[in-house]
C-alpha cells in the first residue's frame, strides 16, 4: 500500500465513523416544553399579643387596635414577578383571651396603597383554655397579578371588647406556599 | 437509562497507552520503550483528541421521541435516578507542536506544546431536587449543598521529557511540564445543609436551617473568550499569568522475553492562579422562622422597627458573603495513573539472534489499569486489549474497557506507517456511534506526524 492509498483508507475510516455516528429518534423541540415547578414553603411573620398590649397598669383598656408593618422586598424580585403562579397563605392563631379578634393582613404597594387584604376572625376562649383556629387564603389569576405589586406586609388586630377582663395571650403564625412555574 | 453507559477517560484515548510505536504514548508514559529515533508532528495535526462522558445520563434519556411520556416526566425521572457521584465530563486536547529525538547517549528526548480543555461537573443531586420540587414536598429533608462540585479549565502546556533505557530490561522516563492556565473555574469541596422542619412548639410553622455552609466559586483568566482574537489566544495561553508546574514519570520493565510491566503517573502538578481572579464565597449558619413582630405595650411608643432590613443584616452577619477580585488560589491537576501488564506472542517480526530479548512479536495482549484523581474521589477502569501488527506498516489495536457502568465499551486504534509518515486514529465506545444520543461516552483521537527510525 502506498502513501496515497493509506490516506484514502484513513479518510474512508473517518467518513465511516462520522457516517455511523449519528443521532437518531430524538425530538429536541421538546425543549420548549420544559417546565420546572417547585413549591416553596416559607414562614412569614409571627407575633404574640398579651394584655400588656391593650390595658394599662390598672387593667383598663387603653388600646383596642395594634398593627405592625414590614417591608418584603423579595416580592419585587424577578422570579416572583415573572414565575409565581399561585400563592397560598396560611394563618394560625392560638387565643386564650376571652375576647375575640378581627385580624387584617394587608399587602401594600410602594405608594402605601392596599393591593390585597385578608380579614379573618379569631374566636375568643370561653374557658381561658387557648383556642386554635386557622385561615387559608389562595391567591391566583388576576388577584395574583395585583398582589405582585405588594412590597409591604401589615398585620393588624382589633380586640372585640366584651366586658370580660382583658387577660390572655394570642399567638399568631403565618406561612406561604409559593407555586412557581419556570418555563 | 444508561444502556450504553461508558467509560469517560480523561486525557488521551486509553488505546494509545502502550502503543509505543506512537509518540503520543510518551505523553501517557514517559518511560515507554521507544524504538524510533526521531519524530516531529505536523503542527496542529499531530494529536487531535475529543471526549465527552456522562456516567449515567444520555441525551436519549431526556429527548427521545416517545409520546408515552413527557420531557418533564423524563427530567424528573433523571433527577431521582442520578446520584451525587454521577458526573458529566468533557476533555479536548490539541497538540500544537510535538517533536522528539535521540541524543548521543541514546536517551530519547521529547518536547512539545499542547492545549487542553477539561471540564467535570458532578450532578448536584440535592440542590437539583430543591430547585425542581421545592421544599414543600420535602419537609424534614436535609439537602446537602455540598453536592455542588464542578471544575473546568483551559490549559496550555509546554513540556520536555527524557526517556532513558537504564538496562536491557528497564526503561524509565520523566517529563517536566509548565502549565499556563488560560481559564479556570472551580467550585469543589463545598459544604452545607439546608432543611425545613415543622416546629409544632416553635414560634412559627417551620424552622428553615442553613447549617455549616462553606461554599466558594473561584475563577481566573479570560473572562470572555468571545472577545479574544488569535493574538490574544496565543498571548493568554503562554503569558496569562496563571502558571503551574508538573511532572510525569513512568517506566517499562521487561519481566522476560514476552512479559512487560509498565506504570506511569501523569500530571502530578499544580497551577497557581493569581491573574484576573475572582472568588465568590459564603460561609456560616442561619436559622429562620419568619419575622417576629414586636407589638408595643400601651406604655411604649408605637415604633415599627425595620424588620426586613434587620433580617437581611442578621443573615449577612451570620453568613458572610464575599465577592473578591485579585486574590490567589491553587488548583491541583487531575493526576492520572496508568499501569499495564502485557504479553507479547506470535511469530517474531524481527529476530535478533544475538540478543533474543530484543525479539519483537506480531501480537501483544494485556490489561491496562487506569485511575484519575477527581474532585470527589478517584475513578478507575480496566481495559483489556489485543494489539496486532497486521502488516509491516499497519498496527491495529482493539480494546475492551470495563468500569462500574459499562459492559460494551469497545475501542480501536489503527496506525499506519508509510516510510516516515505516520497516521493514526483511535476511538472509544464505537458501538455508541450507532446512535450517539444513547451513548454515555465518545472519544476520538487522530493525528499525523513523521516518525523516523535510523535503521530504516
Amino acid at each position: 500500500m502506498n502513501f496515497y492509498n493509506t490516506i484514502k483508507a484513513f479518510s474512508v475510516l473517518c467518513v465511516m465513523l462520522l457516517a455511523v455516528g449519528c443521532v437518531k429518534d430524538q425530538d429536541f423541540d421538546q425543549g420548549d416544553e420544559i417546565a420546572i415547578t417547585p413549591d416553596i414553603e416559607t414562614d412569614l411573620v409571627y407575633l404574640q399579643l398579651t394584655q400588656d398590649n391593650f390595658v394599662n397598669s390598672v387593667g383598663e383598656a387603653e388600646v383596642s387596635f395594634v398593627s405592625q408593618t414590614t417591608n418584603l422586598n423579595f416580592l419585587r424580585e424577578g422570579f416572583i414577578q415573572n414565575d409565581l403562579s399561585r400563592i397560598d397563605f396560611t394563618f394560625a392563631t392560638k387565643n386564650s383571651f376571652k375576647q375575640s379578634f378581627n385580624t387584617i393582613v394587608t399587602f401594600l404597594d410602594e405608594a402605601g396603597q392596599v393591593v390585597y387584604e385578608i380579614t379573618f376572625f379569631v374566636p375568643g376562649s370561653s374557658t381561658g383554655e387557648a383556642v386554635n383556629s386557622s385561615y387559608v387564603e389562595v391567591i391566583q389569576g388576576d388577584d395574583l397579578q395585583n398582589f405582585k405589586k405588594a412590597v409591604d406586609l401589615q398585620v393588624s388586630s382589633s380586640i372585640i371588647l366584651s366586658g370580660d377582663p382583658i387577660m390572655g395571650e394570642l399567638d399568631f403564625q403565618s406561612k406561604a406556599r409559593l407555586y412557581f412555574e419556570f418555563n | 437509562m444508561g444502556v450504553m453507559a461508558g467509560f469517560s477517560c480523561w486525557g488521551q484515548n486509553i488505546q494509545l497507552y502502550d502503543a509505543d510505536y506512537l509518540p503520543q504514548s510518551l505523553l501517557m508514559n514517559p518511560g515507554v520503550d521507544v524504538d524510533y529515533d526521531k519524530h516531529f508532528g505536523i503542527p496542529l495535526l499531530s494529536g487531535i483528541h475529543a471526549q465527552f462522558g456522562s456516567t449515567e445520563l444520555t441525551v436519549d434519556d431526556i429527548f427521545r421521541d416517545d409520546p408515552s411520556s413527557t420531557i418533564n416526566d423524563r427530567i424528573e425521572q433523571a433527577i431521582f435516578s442520578l446520584s451525587r457521584n454521577d458526573y458529566f465530563s468533557f476533555n479536548e486536547q490539541l497538540e500544537i507542536l510535538s517533536a522528539g529525538w535521540r541524543n548521543r547517549k541514546g536517551d530519547y528526548l521529547s518536547a512539545g506544546w499542547y492545549q487542553e480543555t477539561d471540564v467535570i461537573a458532578y450532578f448536584p443531586k440535592d440542590p437539583a431536587i430543591l430547585v425542581y420540587e421545592g421544599n414543600a414536598g420535602n419537609l424534614g429533608k436535609s439537602f446537602n449543598l455540598g453536592d455542588i462540585s464542578a471544575r473546568g479549565e483551559v490549559v496550555s502546556v509546554l513540556h520536555f521529557g527524557i526517556n532513558k533505557k537504564v538496562s536491557r530490561d528497564l526503561s524509565v522516563g520523566g517529563r517536566v511540564k509548565l502549565y499556563s492556565s488560560m481559564f479556570n473555574a472551580t467550585s469543589t469541596g463545598n459544604e452545607g445543609r439546608f432543611s425545613t422542619t415543622r416546629t409544632p412548639d416553635g414560634n412559627n410553622f417551620y424552622r428553615h436551617s442553613l447549617r455549616g455552609l462553606d461554599a466558594s466559586f473561584k475563577m481566573s483568566g479570560v473572562d470572555d473568550f468571545r472577545d479574544l482574537d488569535a493574538g490574544d489566544v496565543i498571548s493568554s495561553s503562554l503569558f496569562g499569568g496563571n502558571y503551574g508546574l508538573g511532572v510525569d514519570v513512568g517506566f517499562s520493565y521487561k519481566l522476560d522475553r514476552q512479559w512487560r510491566l509498565t506504570a506511569s503517573l501523569i500530571d502530578l502538578g499544580f497551577i497557581y492562579h493569581r491573574s484576573e481572579t475572582r472568588e465568590i464565597s459564603a460561609k456560616g449558619s442561619y436559622e429562620f422562622e419568619g419575622i417576629g413582630f414586636i407589638y408595643p405595650t400601651v406604655t411604649e411608643a408605637n415604633d415599627e422597627p425595620p424588620y426586613y432590613d434587620q433580617l437581611v443584616n442578621d443573615f449577612k452577619a451570620n453568613v458572610p458573603y464575599g465577592n473578591v477580585t485579585g486574590g490567589s488560589y491553587t488548583t491541583m491537576r487531575p493526576t492520572k495513573f496508568y499501569s499495564s501488564l502485557e504479553y507479547r506472542f506470535g511469530e517474531p517480526l524481527v529476530c535478533n539472534c544475538l540478543n533474543p530479548e530484543e525479539d519483537t512479536y506480531r501480537f501483544r495482549t494485556g490489561v491496562t489499569l487506569f485511575a484519575v484523581n477527581r474532585p470527589r474521589f478517584p475513578q478507575a477502569s480496566l481495559t483489556g486489549y489485543l494489539d496486532a501488527r497486521l502488516l509491516n506498516f499497519l498496527h491495529t489495536k482493539v480494546t475492551y474497557t470495563v468500569d462500574p457502568y459499562t459492559a460494551t465499551n469497545i475501542g480501536f486504534l489503527v496506525s499506519a506507517q508509510i516510510a516516515k509518515f505516520n497516521l493514526y486514529i483511535s476511538a472509544d465506545n464505537i458501538l455508541g456511534y450507532e446512535n450517539l444520543a444513547k451513548s454515555n461516552t465518545m472519544a476520538l483521537q487522530l493525528g499525523m506526524q513523521f516518525i523516523i527510525n535510523s535503521d530504516n
